[in-house]
């Protein structure tokens, strides 16, 4: 348990001092970076998925059916969750780039946090659940309640961090204002990071505008607080996968070695 | 066993970051692709035609943009400088008419204290229309002679001569300096065929920004030429109506006036004192016959003679010590009026020039009108999305 702890903390401090390069070299290295990131998202979600689909199946088909290793999950799975991965990963990566000093320490409280409550649930799991299936129960049960905590945590935060004031303005020119340079270099990149700045704003604005009067800006508060919870829910799920996914890869050789060896 | 479950599982490993560099590069090529394609999609890529100083210059949407701003700043220096280069030939064309009337006043004094001139002026002082005659020399010597009344009569030929000479050049100059700004920020093409609607003519616009301002200028000419002279009908009439009663009002003058004014006055009773002694002394010697009348007559004669040369000495003496005052107050009162209408013809033209300015904006800005027309708005690049 404790070396997922260790990883967890080295791949957290490997993304902070990501985000702490110098543009184009930042440029340059986010390519691995994203590429670990989508392979340990990956990992997590493809073996909840599986596991999903195997209590489905277990559920309706006969234990010698073949049709058990057909439908258990194959490619079509693994894209799908890689494209999952991929585009988490690229969503949180760009969130990164430009994120408060305050929002990294709710990152980094949420490494203990992960470990405490993979422990402590694997405890009181022992002696109920399976244990073939116990860790990816255990991971599965962790992913939503260190979500849950660090959302409201990550909310709480970003409530009480200062923002550009855009009150009274059109959101049209609260986007022309107040739109900041991308440091990216590459196209595409670039494009994103200005789209997920533009969204940042948006909800700023949204929420921002929406304080005044009430009874006008009620569909101004649905939007600002939707995009809030969205994007904040979208980057800590994609933190803690990413989080979770290490103890899985570490789990998944155990299991291997543990198979092998029975 | 070990070994194996070991190496089973780095392949897994090597296979799950293989799998998860191929996702991102698909995830990176798509987006490459999409990226493309919106821009693509979104970029100026029509092509326009630039018609400016017969030349046809080829240039995309963001390229348009910038030679447009470039007119517009171009254009209103340009404006500015006409305005700036008419204030200073009117300046000079003033310096250079004034100076005809200005010189010819010594030839004026010259005359004025000749001997023919001033048996002329004695002669209208005994006549009687002493002043009619002092103000037609006047206006003889200093403005019909010097050529300054033919001059002021020319202004209006002149100033426009001189408006269009500076509009075609200004327009030439600005025609050229975009030409060479642009011609090598053109889009290559292979093989150029502009749609119609894609053809902006800057040539017809300047023509129009330039024609509009020179015609307010004209109008000016037409409606202020009453104006800077009061009253006076052309500008042509400003010598002979303003500038000759004010000369002819002038101290010196009148008091060079009254010197002869006087003399005559006060020869008349003398010379008619003469004339009853020589009847006198005709009736005397000689009571009847024509022999009574060339008596009388020589008495006459005599006596004016005398009366004439002593006191005409007299009155060129009292004449000249008031020449150097004469002339000086002439000269001053030209340069003084000169001033004045300096300042009136200048006010006017900056009045003039305002109008003038506003047409040319307004035929500048309707390429910026027409452009905007034929220009497609994109809202990320309000946003500036593509560009920095």
């Amino acid at each position: 348990m404790q070396r997922p702890l260790v990883f967890n903390l080295a791949i957290f401090l490997l993304l902070l001092g990501w985000s702490l390069l110098p543009g184009v070299l930042r440029g340059w290295a986010m390519l691995p970076l994203w590429i670990a990131c989508t392979a340990l998202v990956f990992t997590g979600s493809f073996e909840a998925a599986r596991l999903r689909r195997r209590v489905w199946l277990d559920q309706y088909l006969l234990a010698a059916s073949p049709w058990h290793r057909v439908l258990r999950g194959g490619s079509v799975m693994i894209a799908w969750h890689l494209l999952i991965g991929a585009l988490l990963s690229l969503f949180m990566l760009i969130k990164l780039q430009s994120l408060a000093v305050a929002l990294w320490v709710v990152l980094a409280l949420g490494l203990p946090l992960i470990a405490w409550l993979l422990r402590s649930l694997s405890g009181r799991l022992q002696k109920h659940v399976l244990p073939q299936a116990r860790p990816a129960l255990v991971r599965r049960f962790t992913v939503p309640l260190a979500v849950c905590v660090l959302t409201a945590l990550y909310l709480v935060v970003t409530l009480s961090l200062g923002q550009p004031d855009v009150r009274g303005l059109n959101w049209d020119s609260a986007v022309t204002q107040h739109l900041q340079q991308s440091s990216s270099q590459f196209a595409p990149l670039r494009f994103l990071e200005r789209l997920y700045m533009m969204l940042e704003l948006t909800l700023q604005w949204a929420l921002q505008n929406a304080l005044g009067g009430t009874e006008r800006n009620g569909g101004l508060a649905v939007v600002g607080w939707s995009l809030l919870l969205l994007s904040g829910s979208a980057f800590i799920w994609a933190y803690v996968r990413l989080m979770v996914g290490v103890d899985a890869l570490f789990s998944q050789r155990r299991g291997a070695s543990l198979q092998e060896l029975s | 066993m070990k070994a194996g479950a070991m190496k089973n599982g780095s392949i897994r490993r090597v296979a799950l970051l293989f799998m998860a560099a191929v996702a991102v590069c698909a995830v990176l090529l798509a987006l490459n692709v999409g990226y493309r394609l919106l821009s693509k999609q979104l970029a100026d890529n029509r092509v326009f035609a630039v018609l400016v100083d017969d030349q046809r210059l080829l240039l995309d949407g963001k390229t348009l943009d910038a030679f447009n701003a470039d007119l517009q700043r171009l254009g209103i220096s340009h404006q500015a400088s006409l305005e700036q280069q008419m204030n200073a030939w009117v300046d000079q064309w003033l310096d250079d008419t004034f100076v005809l009337a200005l010189d010819a006043v010594p030839g004026y004094m010259d005359w004025y204290y000749s001997m023919p001139g001033s048996y002329t002026r004695l002669y209208y002082a005994i006549s009687g229309d002493l002043d009619a005659a002092l103000r037609e020399r006047l206006e003889s010597h200093l403005l019909v002679q010097s050529g300054f009344e033919q001059r002021l009569a020319d202004f209006d030929r002149a100033l426009t001569r001189q408006l269009h000479g500076i509009l075609g050049e200004q327009g030439q100059a600005l025609r050229q300096a975009l030409v060479q700004r642009y011609s090598d920020r053109q889009v290559e093409l292979a093989e150029p065929k502009i749609d119609a609607r894609q053809v902006i003519d800057v040539n017809a616009a300047l023509d129009r920004a330039f024609g509009a301002s020179a015609g307010d200028i004209q109008r000016w000419q037409i409606s202020s030429q009453a104006s800077v002279v009061a009253g006076v009908g052309s500008f042509a009439l400003l010598a002979r109506h303003a500038i000759l009663p004010r000369l002819m009002r002038l101290g010196s003058v009148q008091a060079a006036r009254q010197v002869i004014a006087g003399f005559a006055a006060r020869l008349a009773p003398r010379m008619a004192g003469a004339v009853t002694i020589g009847g006198s002394a005709a009736a005397v010697a000689a009571p009847t016959g024509p022999s009574a009348l060339v008596a009388g007559g020589i008495a006459f004669a005599t006596a004016a003679g005398t009366i004439v040369i002593t006191d005409f000495a007299l009155l060129k003496a009292e004449e000249a010590v008031m020449r150097e005052d004469q002339e000086r107050q002439l000269h001053d009162e030209l340069v003084v009026f000169r001033e004045s209408t300096r300042d009136q013809l200048q006010a006017q033209l900056q009045a003039a020039f305002g109008p003038a300015g506003e047409s040319y904006r307004r035929g500048v800005g309707g390429i910026e009108d027409e452009t905007r027309a034929k220009r497609q708005f994109h809202i990320l690049d309000q946003w500036r999305f593509w560009d920095a």
